[in-house]
């Protein structure tokens, strides 16, 4: 795996033809990539081993959110395969990210994003000029690369994009309202299915925004204790006012898909969301972050001796 | 040569005999028959008349007097287990039941095959796996509790048993034991793999597991190990069997039983039921079935089932949509809006039932056998029909 070098190239630079942007993710994924091969050296360049021998993907230069990157293929062939730049992009929230490349005007860029899940590569999405996905929190490489004969410069842009259909948006208060309405009590355990749904309840800590919500109605102040299992990384957030017109009170994440969160609390009605943190398999067909599965939510009440209202 | 011969017998064209104006409904112009052919050994101890076709029960003689408490039909042969170990083979045509060394002495209680090889499990973690001929092998499962079900979901195998126990065993013999959140006395599990996308390998992979005291859990197969979450359950009861019934709901009378393609067998009763369409996990919805009005025109009746131990739904078999068996000798056939029941004098129990596309078998205490099939299927007119032989 070889990359040749180049200098930065101002963003007034005209940009090249046909950028292919690739993302990927996952903690090692160069195995994967067994289809890569080294390729052909073009004449008169001047190449720089990608990496250390074994992995492309150690420098890899970091994408920050929100701040315009450049870089340049120039130099690649069509028979040099997949290879071209790559960056490192750690998204810190589960979120929709909007990845943008250009290049100049007289070609089409295009963009191929792929996911690594273990040890298979998934194809997340492909596009000319703006992609949006929704991703879970994590580290992702982004491969830039060409498949014309003419090369050079591009920029690269990514930022959270939670607006318009993104898969994973802000709550919307139509969606909403009606499941504050019918929140199910957690006076016992419940047992229910979560599906992510765009513009569903969402945590505060993140998440995917989903169909889950339950209520929770304390005559005195107590020490609240819930736990819950799913079968997908979850988050809870506990809120005084479903429609999150107040601030959330607490918000937690599972790890290995279990969860156990205690606060104290005032006599009151709260409002738990349950929320994937997560995104499943895109072309699953399921709405929003293609998240579904089976959950457990128990809340265990303590009441707290008189005079120690939280 | 086959698939003409068979539109030929569906439509009821060019055939005679007693066989094929009676068999014309149940043999799909699709249907070409892959299985090994049972001729039944014996003279029959039932026929269950129904107005398209009549189903017969013979009593086959067994090599064993034990108990038997599981039966399979694989490609070849059909084979049953039960107590002290005991296995039992018979290949196709009319070849005679007979007893194989087993290694072990634990009771049988379940099996299943994977690529047309079986796996048995039953007491204390016992878990056979057929290597070839009549040779059989005991693995170590990595549990001492009793498995009391076991289903294969692609590469894998699992099974369940007491005190919660979910055994997962992979392609190459390892086995992993997975959380299941209960104590309960699992009793059965069925895959569910539904398709939701483009792709065709990506699917919604999930294990149902149902047991004593209203036990149901779901668990996701996409993640290693499963996640295993519990579920509201349809019933207190006891939960005896979970089986697919999306090819008979027409044989069952409730509501929305009509949708329903997952069926829970109850110690008091059925409870069902899940709709078509719907996604893992299922929500399972309490459903008191009924056999409706039958063409005697009496009322519908609530099938209030404790003396029954096993429902078996073939899919896509040329066979009765359900049929039901339970305690001595007793059990009830489904066909439609038709219900016939049948108790054999002189039987015990009956326990398992299993089959292929033209034949069933039925296995119970001690060591009884029992071949089903629809009369007529048993001719060689049928074989070579379906086979174009002779």
């Amino acid at each position: 795996m070889w990359r040749r070098a180049f200098p930065s190239t101002p963003l007034s630079a005209a940009y090249p033809s046909a950028l292919l942007l690739a993302l990927v993710v996952g903690t090692s994924p160069l195995a994967l990539f067994g289809a890569c091969r080294s390729p052909a050296l073009p004449p008169n360049t001047m190449v720089v081993p990608h990496s250390a021998p074994g992995d492309p993907f150690a420098q890899a230069r970091q994408l920050p959110l929100d701040k315009l990157v450049t870089g340049s293929t120039e130099g690649w062939e069509p028979s040099d395969g997949p290879g071209g730049d790559w960056w490192r992009f750690e998204a810190t929230l589960t979120s929709s990210y909007l990845f943008t490349i250009s290049g100049r005007a007289e070609h089409r860029p295009s963009i191929e994003l792929h996911a690594i899940t273990g040890n298979k590569r998934r194809t997340l999405g492909q596009t000319l000029d703006r992609l949006t996905l929704p991703l879970q929190a994590g580290v992702y490489y982004v491969n830039v690369d060409d498949n014309r004969v003419d090369r050079g410069p591009y920029a690269l842009h990514v930022t959270r994009f939670e607006y318009g259909d993104s898969a994973i948006r802000y709550e919307d208060v139509n969606l909403l309202e009606p499941m504050c309405e019918r929140a199910s009590s957690l006076r016992s355990a419940v047992f229910g299915t979560f599906q992510s749904l765009p513009g569903g309840a969402r945590t505060t800590c993140g998440g995917t925004g989903g169909n889950v919500v339950h209520v929770l109605e304390l005559a005195a102040p107590a020490r609240v204790t819930l736990r819950g299992a799913a079968q997908f990384e979850f988050s809870l957030d506990v809120r005084e006012s479903c429609l999150r017109d107040k601030q959330t009170l607490v918000c937690a994440k599972s790890r290995e898909r279990e969860l156990a969160v205690s606060t104290e609390l005032a006599a009151g009605r709260y409002f738990v969301v349950l929320d994937a943190e997560e995104v499943g398999s895109l072309d699953t067909g399921l709405p929003g972050a293609a998240v579904r599965g089976a959950y457990s939510l128990a809340a265990q009440v303590e009441p707290l001796a008189s005079g120690a209202a939280p | 040569m086959r698939t003409s011969v068979l539109c030929a017998l569906a439509l009821g064209v060019g055939c005679t005999g007693p066989v094929p104006a009676r068999l014309a409904p149940y043999f799909p112009p699709s249907v070409v028959y892959e299985g090994p052919y049972f001729v039944a050994r014996g003279k029959p101890v039932a026929t269950l008349e129904l107005s398209d076709y009549a189903y017969e029960l013979t009593l086959e003689a067994s090599p064993s007097a034990a108990d038997l408490h599981a039966v399979l039909v694989t490609g070849k042969f059909a084979f049953a287990f039960g107590d002290e170990g005991t296995i039992l083979v018979r290949a196709g045509g009319d070849s005679p039941w007979r007893a194989v060394v087993s290694p072990t002495e634990r009771r049988l209680w379940a099996v299943t095959k994977r690529a047309e090889k079986p796996f048995v499990v039953g007491e204390r973690g016992a878990w056979l796996k057929y290597e070839a001929e009549d040779r059989w092998t005991l693995e170590d499962s990595g549990t001492e509790h009793t498995l009391y079900a076991v289903i294969s979901a692609r590469e894998q195998t699992f099974a369940v048993g007491e005190h919660g126990t979910l055994v997962q065993r992979d392609e190459h013999g390892g086995f992993t034991q997975v959380p299941t959140r209960t104590e309960a006395t699992l009793r059965d599990l069925l895959y569910v793999e539904e398709h939701t996308g483009q792709n065709a390998g990506e699917s919604l992979r999930h294990l149902v597991l149902v047991g004593d005291a209203g036990t149901l859990i779901d668990c996701a197969l996409r993640v290693d190990p499963p996640a295993c979450i519990p579920r509201v359950s349809p019933s207190p009861e006891d939960l005896l069997q979970i089986v697919d019934v999306s090819a008979a709901p027409v044989a069952l009378h409730a509501p929305h039983a009509r949708q329903s393609s997952t069926l829970i067998l109850g110690a008091q009763g059925f409870t069902a039921g899940v709709s078509w369409g719907r996604l893992p996990p299922f929500d399972f919805v309490p459903t008191p079935l009924t056999l409706s009005a039958g063409p005697s025109g009496l009322p519908g009746t609530r099938l209030y089932v404790s003396r029954v131990r096993k429902l078996f739904a073939p899919q896509g078999a040329v066979q009765p949509p359900l049929l039901l068996i339970g305690e001595q000798g007793s059990g009830t056939l489904l066909m439609g809006e038709q219900h016939v029941p049948f108790a054999i004098a002189g039987l015990g129990d009956l326990h398992d039932v299993a089959g292929n596309d033209l034949t069933t078998y039925i296995v119970g205490a001690g060591g009884t056998i029992l071949h089903g099939a629809i009369r007529g299927a048993q001719s060689e007119m049928i074989h070579e029909v379906i086979y174009g032989a002779k």
